[in-house]
Formats: C-alpha cells, structure tokens, sequence
C-alpha cells in the first residue's frame, strides 16, 4: 500500500494540511482499517455513549472504538441498503452530512467541513469505500520525544508526535489519527493534535492509542516558587535518596523530622495497628540509648502482634469472611495467614501457596483462594488485581479503554484458570480442588480456543495436560516479572505511608504512572534482591527518614499530595479506632465468636456474627468507620472518607458512651484506688497521645477537676474531650 | 490374645445359665453410655473408668462385660443407684465405675467397647489404648498462671468456651517434644487447633488439620534452646464443652502404616509413614481379625528414644497383599493381577501413575475400593479402567465422596488396565494407598441399614421374630438366592421365605428367636448367601456386611467413620412380655374392693414383688397404698385389695392402672397392665 | 443546499423557514423527540411554547420569541441549534424580518413542514455515472417495451431485449425506492428522497415522464408506493412510520386515509384483489392489514424476528405473505395474526414482493431472485446469475419477461418460463468500469 505523503506546515496558529495522493496503481490510497476507523474512533463517533454502545444510536452501531473492522464496513457501505454513503455526490453522503450538522445531529458537529477528518473520509467515498481485507496489523506505535520528558518554567508546551509501524515493515505519522488523552488536567492538557500545555508543577501522563496500540508519554513541570531553597536531613537509605531527587526536581522541600513521641504512635499504629501502652510509651519516652527506635522497630516486626495485624490486611484481600469461605474455614485461612506473616514467609512462596492451592480445603487452607472464586473469569480478575495491580475487567467485552490489555489478553490470561474443579466434600464444608487434564477458554466474538498468555512473554505453547496454574505461577513470582514485586512494594509502601507510589495500589496502567518511578525500581530490585523478605523491606521503610519525616507540611510543600515531602497524617482505621478506645477506656469491646482477649485488629473476619437483628447495633461502629465487607478482592472496599455517622458515634455514639461512661472503666477504678490526679491525667495522655500532658494542658484538667464535685463525671469529660481530639483519631 | 475373650464368651454363657439376671422389657429403653472418663486406658495400669448412662443392667446383680476390640477384665468398683439389701427390686444402674486392665500386648491406638448387661448390650463407643499415662491437670485460659507440665502424659479435658487453654514447659535445647490431640478421632464433634508458642506468645510450630489425624491437630517441636514455652488448645471457632485429649511427650507422628491393609492372621511387617515419607520405624505383627474380617485394628510404632507410641488405623481383610513394582507407568509395565488382592503401593512425585493388569472373561465383575483418607494417607485417588486401546471404560474419583469404589463387569474378555494416579496430581514418597480389588467378587453385597436398631443390636423375646432391615447391591447377578443368618450357635431359621429374588432391593429379613435361648442370652449373627442352579455349580459364600452407614449415625461426627468395627449384628434375647387382665367392679367411697387379676396367657405363673398403683380418680389423681397377693396358681388369678378414698364422689369412676414387679420362671420383670379398669361408685 | 432569495418580498414561511426549521430543527424537535417540550413539525407548533418562558414566536415581537432569542444568543448552552456552529446570518435575518412581519402563514396550520415545503426541483442527474450505486426499482411498461430503472435524480428507460438506454426522466428524488405502473398503463409512481433529508411520492406521465403531482413528503425517504387494482387510488409507505391513501379527483390526487399504527418505517405496502384492504411491511418487525371502508387496523402479525420487506395478498382474501429480514417467507391469517407456514428460508435477507398473475416474485441479499405459485407458495422458478444483492424485480407478462436489479448496478433478464438468462447490463448511463473485464 503506498503510504500517503503530506506535508505538516508546522505553526502553533493554523495548521493546514494539504495532501495529495499518489495515484498510480490504482490501488485505493485511504486505507479503511488504518484511517477512516481511527478517525472515526478519534473524532468520538465509536465511544460507548454514542453509536459505540451494544444498541448504537438511531439504528446506527460501530463497533467500540472500532475494534471490528468487518462489522463498520458492512454497517457504513452496506446496511440499510447503503443510505448513509453517496457515490456519487460523497460530500452528500449521510455519514459526512450529520457530523457537519448539516442534518441536526444529536451528537454535536464531529467534523469541521474540509477538515482533515472530513476530507479523509469525503476521499474514501469518492474512491467508493474500498475495505479490502487487511492482514498488515500495526504492531508499534512510538510517540516523539521519547518516555519522558522535564519541562521547566516557563516553556510549559509541548507538540508530541506519533508513528505507527505495521507487520508489512511499513510506517507513518500518525498524528492526526492518534487519541491524545492526559491523566489529570489540572496539571497539563492536551488537544486533538498532540499538543500538550502545562497549567501547574507536578507529573503527568498522555496516552496517546491509535488502533489496538498504547502508548504513554510522563512530562514532569517542574517552577521554581521565589524564595525556595532546598534543605534536607542526611539521607539514610537509598529511599531518602530518590525521594529527595524528585523532591528537589519539583522544588518541594520535605518538612523536618518527627519527635519520639510521635515516631512511637505512628511505629506502633502502623506494625501493630495497636496504641503503644501507657507503660510502654514512658519507659521509651525516658529512654536515653541513640538506636532505642531500631530496637522498637526489630521488637514490634519480632511481636504477635505484627503478625496478627498484617495476617489482617490480606484478609481483607483474600475475601475472608465467613460469607464467602464458610463457618471453619474463617478461622483456619485467618490462622494460616497469621502463620505465614510470622514465619516471615517469603512473598513469592506465599503467592505461589495461593495461586496453585490444590487438594482438600481443611488440609491446606490456603485452598479458600480458590474457592471464594467462583469461575475461570473471576480467578483470573481478582489474580489481575491483587498480583499484577491491574483492573483488568474492563477488557472482557471490549479492548480497555485506558490500557495495553485488549479481549484477547483477557482470554489468554484466563486460560490459566480455565481448568480449575472443584467438589464438596462429605460433611464440614470441606471442597476438595484440583485441576482438569483438558479444558480450553473460547474467545466470546472469535469463538477460537484462546491459548494461555502473558504480557511479556506472549502465548504459552504447552503439552495438552500440564499444569497451567504452575506456569502462571512460575511466571509470576519469577524476579524479572515486571508486576510481581512491584506491586506488593508499592501496596506495602502505601501501608505505612498513606499512599501508594503508584495510586491506587492496584491500579497499575500507563496513564496512571508512578509518582516516583526510580523510588519504585530500587524498592522492588532491594525487595528481590532480599529474596522476597517483607520484613526486611518494611524494616527498610520505617527506618528512612521519608518515613520519620513530620505530619505538618511547610510553606513549600503544602500543595504536595504524591511526592512524599511529608506524611499525609490519615484517620485510624476502623479497627485501630475500636482497639485505641477500649485501650484508653479500659473497656474493651469484645466480638463474637472470639476469645474477649482478641482485639479488633486481630478480628479473623468482619462477619462472624450471625446476621441477627439485635447485634446490629454493636458492629454498626465499625462499619460506619469503614470496615470493609471483604466481598471483592479491591483495596478501594475499605472506604477512608469521613462522614456524618462517624462524628455522631464519636459525640455520644452507644459503643463510646458506654465505654466511657463504665462503673469499672480504667479511671474510676485509679480514682476509687485513691491515685492523685495528676497521675491519672498523666497516664491518659499517655495512654491516648503517647506523651507526657504539657503544663497548659495538666493545668486546665486539674483546674477542671479540682473545680468538678463529682470527679468521675469529670474524669469522664476529660477523656471524651481528649478522645475527640485529631491528634488521638489520626495516625499522623 | 483374642481366644482369651472368646473362652470368657464362652464361660460368659454359661455363666448365664447359672443365675438368672432381672431383664427389664424393651419397654423401658435401650441401654446407652452418655459419657466415660476418662476415655483412655493405659496400657500395663489398670484404669478406673466411670461410665454414665441409662439402664446399664441392675445394679448389684454383678452381671457386667466389656465387649471391646482390645481385650481386657473388669471389675465393678461402685453402681448407682445403690443394690437394695433384699436383693429384691433392683434398680436399674445408671453410673458404675469398674477397674479395666489390659492384656500386655495389645495394641496402642483407637479401638471400641460395649456394655453387656442384663438389660442388653449398649452401642459402641470409641475409645483410646494409650501408652501414656493420664493425669489429671487443671488447664487454664491465661498463659500466665498455667500450670507447668511434666511430659510425657496424657490430659482429658473439654475446650473452654470463647477461650483457649494454656500449659507450660519448660524445654531444653535439643529436646523433642510430640505433641497430640485426640478427640475427633474418637468420634468427638470437635475441630482443634494446637499451636506451641516461646515465652512472648510467638509461635514455634502450629497444626490444624493433618492426614493422619483428619481434624485432630498433632505437631513434634526440636527447642534451639532451653526455654519455656506455651501449649495453646482452642476449638477452632472457640466453641466450649468439647472432648479433647492431648498427648504429651516424645512420640513418633505416624501418618500412616504401609502396608495400610494387612491380610487377617499372616504375620505382616509395616512401615511407618510421616509426611516426608518412610520412616525408619517398623513392627511386625500377625493382626486376627478378631470379629470376622474385614475390620479395623490399631498399629502402634514406637521407637527406641521414644516414651510412648505414635498409632495409625490399619484395616484387616481376607485376600492377599501385593506391593507395587516400580516401574509401572505404562501399559507394557503394568504388572498382572490373577486373583482378588489389596493394592498398595504409593505416587512417588507429582503425576506419577501406578498400572495393573487384569485378563477378565465376559460377565466378570470388578470392584475396586480404594483406602487412603480414611487411613491417614493424604492422596485423593483417581481411579480409570481402561482397555488395551486406551479407552476409558468406567472411571471413579471424581465424584462427591471422599473414597469412590469402581464397579465394572467386563462386556467382554481381554485384558484391561487400571490406571491409579492422584486427582489432583500430587505426588511424595508419603502419598500411599491401598485399594483392595476383588475379581468376580461376591455377586452381591448387604447393607444393614440399622436405622431401626439404633444402639446397633437387634433384640427380641424367645419365640418372637427379629428384623433385620437389608439392601441388597447386586453386582450383575440375577439369579435368586438363598440366605441364611448363623452365629456361634449355629444356623437360625428365617420368617418367611429366605429367597432374595432380583427384584428384591430393599426387604426386611425376619429372623426367628430360638424359644430354647433364656432372656439374657446373646449371640453375634454372620450371613451365609447360598446359590445352586442346575448347570452352574453351586456357590455359597458368608457376606460382607456393610455398616458404614449404621455407623455414621452412631459416630456423626466423625470424618472418616471406622469402616468396619464389627462384621457381625449382636443379637440380644430379652424376656418374654407378660400381660395381664383386670375385672370390672363397683363400690362405694370409703369401701374395700377387691380386683381380680388374671393373667393372660395361661401357661405361666407370676407373683407380686411390689405393686404399684396409680389411680385417677374424678376429679383428681390419688396414690394408695395397695396391697397385692400372689398369683394363685388353681384359681388361676390373684387378688388387688384396694380402697376407695371416702371422699370420692359418688356416680363417679376412678381408673386403676398398675405396674407391677414380678417373677417369671425365676427371671425377674416388670410389666405394665396394659388395660384400666373403672370402680363405678354408687350411691352412700 | 436549499437556495436563500434576499429580495424585499415579504419572507414565506413555508418557502424560506419551513426548509431550515426541517433539517436544522425537526430531528431534536419532532414527532419522535421534542426537546423543551417544543416542536415545530407544524406551523401551529411552531409558534407555540415549549418549556421555555415565551412562544417560539409572537408576531411583531423580537424579544418574546424564544426562538429568536434562541438563535441570537451568544450563550453557549442557550444556543440553538445546540452543539453545533449558529445558523448564518442571513437565515437569521429572515426569521427576524418573518416576525417583524408579524410571522404571516397562508397554508395548513397544522399540515406538516415537509408537505408544506412547496416541492423542490431536483438537480441535474450526471451525465456520465461515475461509480455504480444500486438500484432499488424496477418496472415494465405496460407493453413490456421499456423497462423503468431508479437512477440518480432520475428513472431511466432501457431496452429490456438488448439493454439499449431509450430515455431519462429527470426531476426525481435522489434515490428511487420503488415504481409502481398504474393498471392503465399511463401514470407511474416513484417513491423517492434522499437519506435523512426528505421523501416524496411522485406521479409521473409515464410517456412523457412529465410531473402530475407529488405527493407524501417527509422529512426521510419514502420507500413504496403502489396503485390500486382499479387504478383511482395509490397507498404510500414512507419513514415516517405512516402509511398514505390517495384517491385521484380528475387530475388531482387527495389524501384519503393515514394510517400511522407502525412505530418505525414502513417498507412495503400491498392492495387486496379487491381494493378495500391494504397489507403493509415495517421495520418494528410487524406486518398489518388495514380495512379502507372503517380506516381500522384489522391485524398486526408479529411472528418476524427482522424488519418486514414485502407483503401481498394471498388470493383468497384472509391470508398474506410476507417477507423478512430474517431470511423467511410467511403465510399468515389475517383473522387470528397467526403464523399457518414458513413457506421457505433464503440464504440471506429477503425484500420486496411483487405479486403479478398467477406468481410472487420475491429478491434476497443470496443473490437469487424466487417466483413461488400465488395459490399454493410452491416455488416455481430460481432466476440466478446476480453476483450482489438484488434489490427490486419486475415481470412483464406480455413477453413473460423477468427483470432484477442488483446492489451493485446491475440489471439482468431472464425468460420467465425456463428461467433463461436473456442477458445483463451494468443500468448506469455513461459509466465506464476502469476494468476492462466489465461489460
């Protein structure tokens, strides 16, 4: 196919187009799959609101953003006995005439008369809509300039361009065919031609698609606000490295580093998801020795606590409640977790447990990943999402929207799952898994069997009966997979910091970039080199100084929300919330179905309690503070935004009141042991804020107290008030 | 060993003839043990064991057995209610405690036992030989204030509710030490979960569910270094009031024996299997198959630095063994099978698969059973008969039941193949099985569907008929048969016809009660099925009673029911039921009447021990003393002397029932009148 | 694009603004969709009010005609027509000077925009075709001489014998739907129009090919149009989901009867032997039959699973074929809608029936044009040899002539009684194929 020349007169005002075409063989010179599809495609006439949808709109349909060549030739030239193209008079041609607005057109004017556009398809008419059968894919598309690029102020512009490479060695600009779409507009835009404008400092991403293919291009803007001067601790590890590299790039200082008090709350709330006891923090707040805060941090990863805590958080990956994987099976999958955290089992083993559990699931519990699956398709989805940080759902029925992964990645994938049986088993809920000799997954529009594939690799040619759940798994926790490490490195470091490198932590795709790649590299290759060790990676973490750096943000940094230049301080979890109230109180809350000793950190699954009426009040304060149901596999089903309810049960909700209102709640027992005031007001602070009362603080409590006739109602008061301060309800 | 307790049976009913024990009519509800403790008995120490339950024979007529698969001697140590003085009016036992010794040799592990009384024989429960001793520990549910143990021993106690249990060590470096749950093993609703923590609560070792030991966790620890350390026990959702018995001390961890079935009475030697594979601990023993085969026995395997014995279930049969021959992967290799045989052998690594041979002719029936789960190997069998071109002819495995038998009859003869491999692909030096493969094997088998006969004996009064309610599987054989019950005294007769037709699935065989057998008697019934056809030579052949599912409602909770724990249905005589007939009669309030009582039948004489009236008198219930005479003999009837309260109303009735203690052919009894009789009350 | 006068005669309605208000306006403000409550398909309509605060115009009244304010504004959101680029500045002054004139109209007020827009004169048709579009209608003379053809802005008359090109009717709609030849041989009608602009139903002199009357405008195409056996009345069937009975008044044609029971376009209509009841096909998949006398729809059958092509009548009065997209040929009762038999499946989508004599002659997108027995549905004959579509099919019984046209152009003949092929044609005048293999 002779590849058509024109000429880009390149000036920021008009850019005019002209082309001609080489006419010489004879052979039609618009190629229908290459241009008029991807016009159609860019200029919004395929999306999914408009004649994209499965019904199309006014009896017209394309296929969604023109993934079915064959089936728009046909609609286009052919249905409705071919109404909507005039050979004779092309420019009176339906298709051209309701994008103009010269006919009303519901969905808006699409094309500007003698646009480039309109002149492309008006020429494909005019040479009577050849559509010859076209094997010659494209299979590159590469945008100018290149991965990335730093824009500094004040040149915040920036014309991309785009080449498209095809299977018959051919290639061409494509610019003028290309989506161009940018990841957050605030930072920079993007017009149909490519061309990118800068508006504030930070990062994005412009996906530019043409076809199947994808590309992303990151532009850093980086502005230099007056009276900036960079100033930073030493470095501690190669975490302060890169993260005060980008820092210093977009000239955002990091705020100083936090006291011990601090550090202590946070370390303790982060690890064990526990407030330090009040005992705890005086002894460590007295404490003299230069390394007492590694020693904290070896002896809380070395706690039962840890364990239990961080068992927790992949429960409420796993889909562990009682719902889903039955009355035992709750209490042996929460242990076996717990057992796998505190053995410091290494991540690839763990991935590797879950993903090829076989046999009975009362031998291995492990086997309830499995189970809670309900088919090949869902396997695979909530596979995507917890190992490969991907919402891959989207691809089911149509190419995504936003990333490389099309229909038949999503096929190929899960013909990995496709074989997995399952059987009950007797009494007890026992189900027995295992994997099928034979058993193929069958693309839904091509109807062939799709082999089993990978994105890096391709298409797996295996023998009929191998094991498929092996290979993915092999593949998977091999340390050159390009997901694998990073994407628990990155769940991990949004664990401890708020937020993920990449966020949402599994939501990895190119036009969501990581905010801080090299940060991500080194994580993932130390993460590796360590053998998988998620100790040791948090240990690494929690020592950096971007860990210990302060809650406040500074003059500079203020508007920073993904590079790290100070902690975001974040409300306790829900969990966190209950345990931190029954500590202080001294009343517990005790769950059902568990020992009273077990906290609800600790808890094996949200849904223990039978569905009955009158417990409903007791577990509504967890959810209200956003304890996940742990029906899907998403990080996003524990829900971090404030509301209304929340401030109600923390005013005078049943749960607190009673705690604080208890005959035996740990103040009125100190009060009724005679200790002295001033000691009890100390250990609440202690106890609540991990530090000492300063003198404004113990002077208006025993003003207070002194002045209040009934010292227990009093008591009462002064800790609902430090109870209801930020600086108890945040991990800051 | 087992001869000893067959001459005790022997003596035991001659020692029945001897004096004659008070039965009491099925009337009053069958005998049952509700509870024992403790559930172990020690090995070379004689145990007190104190059984509870209902109508456990009349206390202090001294007539008591243990019918149990490990043979041993009792003696009643104390009974409630108290034996009456006069020896007149005993009541029946609802707790006795009775002192059990053990034969020397016998073997360690899970075993069953009965109670034969007076009043019946009660339904198995299992029970647990053990080599450690038991003691008595009070467990506590903090770690700090438990209670420091001294291994190697054995503590019986019931899980907390919404708690755990805690006990100390202390270990030195070096040390092993086993640690054992024994509950649902024992039939046991309970699921524990045993975790060994260091002095900060971390966990050293932890278990859950095991192969060998199905839901009973069991784990072995080796300290770095001298230490205290926790033992934690829960139930696994901390559910309270659940048996539990745990081992402590330094004992092998068996998964299972190999060879898992041994052949009845040869002398067999075995291998232990632990996860890992084979072990270096072995026994040899020549097992008899103490109740008939097939049934279920205890291996124990202990070694030389241990302080007591790991055990594995071990199942005894007929036919012969025959251990794999690697290789025998392919057809080529596979190895010929001649006769009905046990298979044992193991999938080494992941998709291993074992391959035998069978030359079968046309109309011959294959039934292959496979044992693994239920005796501790962790493999899961996928069974597939296939013919010399590779097709499947029949496959099993894949279905919802743990161990799925293949029935196949050949539609023609040739050789075929079975392909034994793992469902799910897994394969380690410990992945055994045993699958016991019976060439033309009987053409039929029973199932006693013991629903009716719940404690799992059937009973009935000499002269009366007993049923047993059968379903028969045939196995591509049509032509009728005969059947004919039979136990140590030999052949009994059969109500009706005992011609078991093709069409016949499930029937009800009645069984006649010799009258010569004395209420009290007790024999252990066996089926002979017999076949002649003219032509055809004629077979007769004693059946294997399935009672896998009469078990599985005595032990429900159980994963792995015991297949067999006895191949034999007791039989219990009880006494002949009296029955007796009041007259009519009217009096005035305040009158004495007398009732004439007759009996029923004739031929047999009675007399009064301790009448019992009860009256329900208009308009309400009184209680008055009554005084009774004996029967007398020529009158044919005997005399209830009652008065009538003065102020019952006149124009009224009042009804008398009685119940009365009497004595028949010098056995005791007791019988209800089965009819009221109504005092009219006339006028002052 | 519709010529603007600038002349200071006072501005039509219906000649100036009813053309912009058709296609500017009337797709989001029509029939089928009024949005803001406001339509303007009708003159009455149009100067009413929607949802809006004023009428879309008060005579003599700029600033309370909300559709003056609509067009001037230079708010976005407000403007009309919405999403697109303002109307120019000439077609707003017409409006402007319409309503300084105090918005006069002397036609129908409540007659439609498309029947009130006096009929357009349609361009010249090429002179040389320069690509090969289908042709969608086909009919003989009444002698068998000449054979009709759609063409572009035109019907062209050929030569069926040799395919000689005898003549050409100009001043047609874009594209011809359907022709039908009155029973006497001396009118034909063409349902015509062009895709999503307008629709007409003309009546020619089919000697002459001079324009009688034009009849049944739309604002889309109208697909057929068929005489009745007695020749007085001619039924329509058009997009607008409405199907039209005229009835000839000396040389004038009224509107009869309007029948507006289908939801989607009607394709094909069809007159019972005795003229008292028509049977129509339409794209909501149905098929009805209306009675003339009581203007009542007796039936609807909704057995077809596709868009319903071609009806007729069977001769016994109570049942009628029907064709579908859905590849099958229905017989069914008129007195219950029920289905008596699939007659026969085509390889692809069947359209039109012509029901003439003894025969149904019916076309398919498989390339094969069927003539079934009109009593009994047996087929009687396979005319093969297209190689696309065939769209429309014509017989002349006189010299037991078959015709069809194909999507591609083409025109082939056969002999009706062996289904011979006589010979084929590309029935495009002047067009040269760049292959030579073409003929």
């Amino acid at each position: 196919m002779v590849g058509q020349i024109y000429m880009k007169i390149r000036c920021p005002v008009l850019s005019l187009v002209v082309f001609g075409h080489m006419i010489c063989d004879g052979k039609s010179h618009v190629s229908f799959n290459h241009e008029v599809l991807p016009i159609l495609s860019k200029q919004g006439c395929s999306q999914g609101s408009c004649h994209g949808s499965p019904h199309g709109k006014g009896h017209f349909r394309l296929s969604l953003r023109a993934f079915d060549p064959s089936l728009d030739s046909h609609t286009i030239f052919r249905e409705e006995l071919g109404r909507r193209i005039n050979l004779i008079e092309p420019s009176k041609s339906l298709l051209l005439l309701k994008p103009t607005m010269a006919i009303a057109h519901e969905g808006g004017e699409r094309l500007k008369p003698d646009g480039y556009a309109y002149n492309l398809i008006r020429e494909w008419i005019r040479e009577g809509c050849p559509t010859p059968v076209e094997d010659n894919q494209c299979v590159e598309l590469e945008i100018t300039p290149g991965e990335s690029k730093l824009l500094k102020w004040p040149e915040f512009s920036l014309q991309l361009g785009a080449r498209a490479t095809f299977s018959d060695g051919s290639s061409r600009d494509v610019t003028r065919l290309a989506v161009f779409t940018t990841s957050d507009e605030n930072i920079a835009v993007v017009d149909g031609s490519g061309k990118v404008t800068g508006n504030s400092r930070g990062q994005v991403a412009i996906l530019v698609r043409y076809l199947e293919q994808v590309q992303s291009i990151r532009i850093t803007f980086s502005r230099k606000p007056e009276g900036f001067t960079w100033k930073a601790p030493p470095a501690v590890n190669y975490i302060d490295d890169k993260v005060y590299a980008k820092l210093r790039l977009l000239h955002y200082p990091p705020s100083p580093l936090i006291a011990d008090a601090a550090f202590l709350r946070r370390i303790h709330l982060d690890l064990t998801g526990l407030l330090p006891q009040a005992e705890v923090a005086r002894t460590f707040l007295s404490d003299e020795t230069p390394a007492k805060r590694s020693q904290l941090i070896e002896s809380l990863l070395d706690s039962p606590d840890y364990a239990k805590y961080w068992a927790r958080k992949w429960g409420d990956l796993l889909r562990l409640s009682r719902k889903q994987v039955g009355e035992s099976a709750v209490y042996k999958f929460a242990d076996w977790l717990e057992r796998s955290i505190s053995a410091n089992q290494p991540y690839d083993d763990f991935a590797r447990d879950l993903l090829t559990a076989k046999g009975s699931s009362l031998l291995n519990p492990e086997a309830n990943f499995i189970r809670t699956t309900i088919n090949a398709e869902d396997a695979m989805e909530s596979t995507a999402q917890l190992f490969l940080g991907s919402r891959i759902q989207c691809a089911k029925c149509h190419n995504h929207p936003f990333e490389r992964w099309t229909q038949d990645n999503y096929y190929g994938l899960t013909a990995f799952f496709a074989r997995i049986k399952t059987k009950k088993l007797g009494n007890g809920g026992e189900t027995f898994i295992w994997d099928a000799k034979k058993g193929e997954v069958r693309h839904p529009v091509a109807g062939r069997h799709v082999a089993p594939w990978v994105p890096d690799t391709g298409a797996f040619v295996l023998p009929p009966d191998k094991d498929r759940r092996q290979v993915f798994a092999e593949w998977l926790t091999k340390p050159s997979n390009p997901f694998f490490a990073r994407v628990e490195v990155n769940r991990i470091w949004a664990a401890l910091m708020g937020i993920g490198i990449v966020e949402p932590v599994d939501d990895f795709r190119d036009t969501n970039p990581p905010s801080n790649e090299p940060l991500l590299e080194e994580l993932s290759r130390d993460f590796i080199r360590s053998g998988f060790d998620r100790r040791h990676l948090i240990r690494t973490i929690v020592s950096s100084n971007v860990y210990q750096t302060s809650g406040e943000s500074n003059e500079f940094n203020r508007d920073d929300t993904r590079f790290f230049s100070f902690r975001e301080p974040r409300r306790l979890e829900a969990e966190q919330l209950v345990d931190a109230l029954g500590q202080v109180t001294g009343k517990p809350m005790n769950f059902y179905g568990v020992p009273v000793t077990v906290k609800a950190v600790h808890l094996p699954a949200p849904d223990l309690a039978q569905r009955n009426r009158s417990m409903i009040g007791d577990t509504e304060f967890l959810k209200v503070f956003g304890q996940p149901e742990r029906q899907t596999v998403c990080s996003c089903e524990r829900a971090g935004d404030a509301g209304l309810g929340q401030a109600l049960q923390l005013f005078n909700g049943k749960l607190f009141h009673g705690m604080l209102t208890a005959g035996d709640s740990l103040f009125r027992k100190s009060l009724l042991a005679k200790k002295p005031l001033p000691e009890i007001v100390e250990h609440l602070h202690l106890s609540a804020l991990s530090r000492f009362p300063n003198e404004k603080e113990k002077a208006i409590a025993l003003a207070y107290l002194e002045k209040a006739t009934d010292k227990g109602k009093a008591l009462e008061d002064l800790c609902w008030a430090i109870l209801n301060r930020n600086e108890f309800l945040f991990n800051h | 060993m087992c001869a000893f307790l067959y001459s005790k049976v022997e003596n035991l009913r001659v020692h029945f003839g001897l004096f004659m024990i008070v039965i009491l009519p099925p009337l009053v509800g069958a005998q049952q043990i509700s509870s024992v403790s403790p559930r172990t008995v020690i090995v070379g120490e004689p145990v007190e064991l104190e059984f509870t339950g209902k109508n456990l024979g009349f206390s202090g007529d001294g007539d008591l057995v243990i019918l149990a698969s490990f043979p041993c001697r009792q003696e009643i140590i104390s009974e409630e209610p108290k034996p009456p003085a006069d020896g007149l009016g005993a009541q029946p036992r609802n707790k006795v405690r009775l002192k059990v010794s053990l034969k020397e040799d016998v073997q360690v592990g899970v075993g069953w036992l009965r109670l034969v009384t007076s009043m019946g024989i009660t339904p198995p429960i299992l029970f647990l030989v053990d080599d450690l001793p038991t003691r008595k520990v009070e467990p506590t549910t903090r770690r700090h204030d438990s209670v420091l143990l001294d291994p190697p021993l054995g503590i019986e106690s019931k899980t907390p509710n919404l708690d755990v249990h805690y006990y100390k060590l202390k270990a030195r470096s070096g040390q092993r030490i086993a640690i054992e749950v024994i509950g649902s093993r024992l039939g046991e609703d309970v699921d524990a979960v045993l975790k060994l923590l260091d002095a900060s609560g971390r966990i050293l070792a932890a278990s859950d569910d095991e192969p060998g030991s199905g839901k009973d966790p069991r784990l072995a620890h080796v300290f770095s270094k001298d230490e205290t350390a926790y033992i934690e026990v829960r139930e696994v959702r901390y559910q309270g009031g659940k048996f539990y018995r745990l081992r402590v001390g330094n004992f092998p961890l068996p998964m299972a024996a190999f060879p898992m079935v041994a052949q009845a009475g040869i002398e067999t030697s075995f291998v232990s299997v632990d996860s890992s594979g084979e072990t270096s601990l072995s026994r040899s023993t020549r097992a008899s198959g103490l109740y008939g085969t097939p049934s279920r026995h205890s291996l124990g395997f202990r070694g030389s630095e241990h302080n007591a014995s790991g055990f594995v279930p071990l199942r005894l049969v007929e036919e012969p063994q025959f251990i794999e021959k690697e290789p025998n992967n392919q057809f080529s290799e596979a190895h010929l099978i001649e006769s009905s045989v046990t298979l044992n052998g193991r999938l080494q690594m992941p998709d291993d698969v074992d391959i035998y041979a069978f030359d079968l002719k046309k109309g011959q029936y294959l039934h292959f059973r496979p044992f693994c789960r239920s005796l501790g190997s962790p493999s899961f069998l996928l069974l597939s008969l296939q013919d010399e071109k590779g097709r499947i002819l029949a496959s099993a495995g894949e279905g919802n039941s743990v161990e799925e038998p293949l029935r196949h009859v050949a539609p023609a003869d040739g050789r075929v193949f079975l392909r034994v491999s793992e469902l799910a692909g897994r394969g380690t030096p410990a992945y055994y099985y045993s699958i016991s493969a019976h060439i033309q094997a009987t053409p039929l088998s029973f199932h006693w569907d013991a629903g009716k006969a719940p404690h799992l004996t059937v009973s009935g009064q000499p002269g009366s008929t007993v049923t047993l309610k059968l379903k028969t599987l045939r196995k591509s054989f049509n032509e009728t048969i005969g059947l004919t019950p039979f136990g140590d005294r030999g052949d009994y007769e059969v109500f009706g016809s005992s011609d078991i037709g093709k069409e016949k699935g499930n029937f009800d065989f009645e069984i006649h009660v010799p009258e010569a057998m004395k209420p009290g008697e007790w024999d252990l019934l066996r089926l002979r099925a017999s076949y002649s056809k003219e032509g055809d030579t004629p077979q007769e052949w004693t059946d294997v009673l399935d009672f896998t599912s009469a078990f599985q409602n005595v032990l429900p909770n159980i994963l792995f029911p015991p297949v067999e724990l006895i191949n034999r249905i007791p039989l219990f005589v009880m006494p002949r039921k009296i029955e007796v007939f009041l007259d009519p009669i009217s009096g005035k309030p305040g009158d004495v009447v007398e009732i004439k009582v007759f009996l029923k039948k004739k031929d047999k004489s009675f007399r009064f021990l301790k009448p019992k009236t009860s009256w329900h008198g208009f308009p309400q219930e009184w209680k008055v003393p009554v005084k009774a005479q004996d029967l007398d003999e020529e009158k044919g009837f005997s005399i209830l002397k009652l008065n009538i309260p003065k102020n019952a109303i006149p124009g009224g009735e009042i009804v008398v029932s009685a119940s009365v203690l009497g004595e028949l052919e010098n056995a005791r009894y007791m019988r209800v009148f089965s009819n009221k009789v109504t005092i009219e009350l006339a006028g002052k | 694009m519709l010529g603007v006068q600038v002349d200071a005669a006072p501005v039509s309605f219906s000649k100036d603004l009813a053309p912009i208000l058709l296609t500017k306006c009337q797709s989001c403000h029509g029939p089928k969709k009024a949005k803001g409550k406001y339509r303007v398909d009708t003159f009455a309509r149009t100067i009413s009010k929607g949802s809006g605060d004023h009428p879309g115009f008060t005579p003599g009244n700029l600033d309370e005609s909300e559709v003056y304010y609509r067009l001037t504004t230079d708010d976005k959101d407000e403007r009309m027509p919405s999403k697109g680029d303002p109307l120019s500045g000439e077609q707003i002054a017409l409006f402007k000077r319409w309503i300084e004139e105090g918005s006069t109209f002397d036609g129908e007020p409540d007659a439609s925009l498309a029947s009130i827009i006096p009929p357009p004169v349609h361009p010249k048709s090429p002179v040389k075709y320069s690509s090969r579009i289908s042709i969608q209608a086909l009919a003989f003379s009444s002698d068998g001489g000449e054979l009709f053809a759609g063409g572009y802005h035109e019907i062209t008359v050929w030569n069926p014998e040799d395919g000689k090109l005898l003549r050409r009717i100009g001043n047609i709609g874009q594209r011809a739907y359907a022709i039908d030849l009155s029973p006497d041989g001396r009118l034909l009608a063409v349902a015509c129009g062009a895709p999503g602009l307008y629709g007409e139903v003309r009546i020619l002199d089919a000697a002459t090919g001079a324009l009688v009357d034009v009849l049944a405008r739309t604002p889309d195409v109208a697909l057929d149009a068929r005489f009745a056996p007695d020749g007085l009345r001619l039924a329509t069937a058009s997009t607008d989901g409405r199907v039209r009975v005229f009835e000839k008044h000396n040389q004038e044609w009224e509107i009869l009867k309007t029948f507006a029971n289908h939801s989607d376009w009607v394709n094909a209509v069809a007159w019972s032997s005795d003229g008292k009841r028509l049977a129509s096909g339409s794209r909501d998949k149905t098929a009805k039959v209306f009675d003339l006398e009581s203007g009542k729809r007796i039936v609807t059958f909704s057995g077809h699973s596709g868009s319903v092509n071609g009806v007729a009548f069977h001769p016994d009065g109570n049942q009628v074929y029907s064709t579908s997209e859905d590849k099958l040929l229905a017989l069914w009762k008129i007195e219950d809608g029920k289905k008596s038999r699939d007659i026969h499946r085509f390889g692809a989508g069947a359209h039109k029936i012509i029901s003439q004599g003894e025969s149904l002659f019916i076309t398919s997108n498989d390339r094969i044009a069927y003539e079934y027995s009109l009593k009994d549905g047996s087929q009687k004959h396979q005319f093969t040899g297209h190689d696309d579509w065939i769209l429309s099919i014509a017989f002349d019984s006189l010299k037991k002539l078959v015709a069809s046209s194909s999507f591609n152009g083409r025109i082939h003949v056969w002999n009706q009684p062996d289904a011979k092929a006589i010979h084929s044609f590309v029935a495009l005048p002047g067009y040269e194929s760049e292959k030579p293999t073409e003929n």
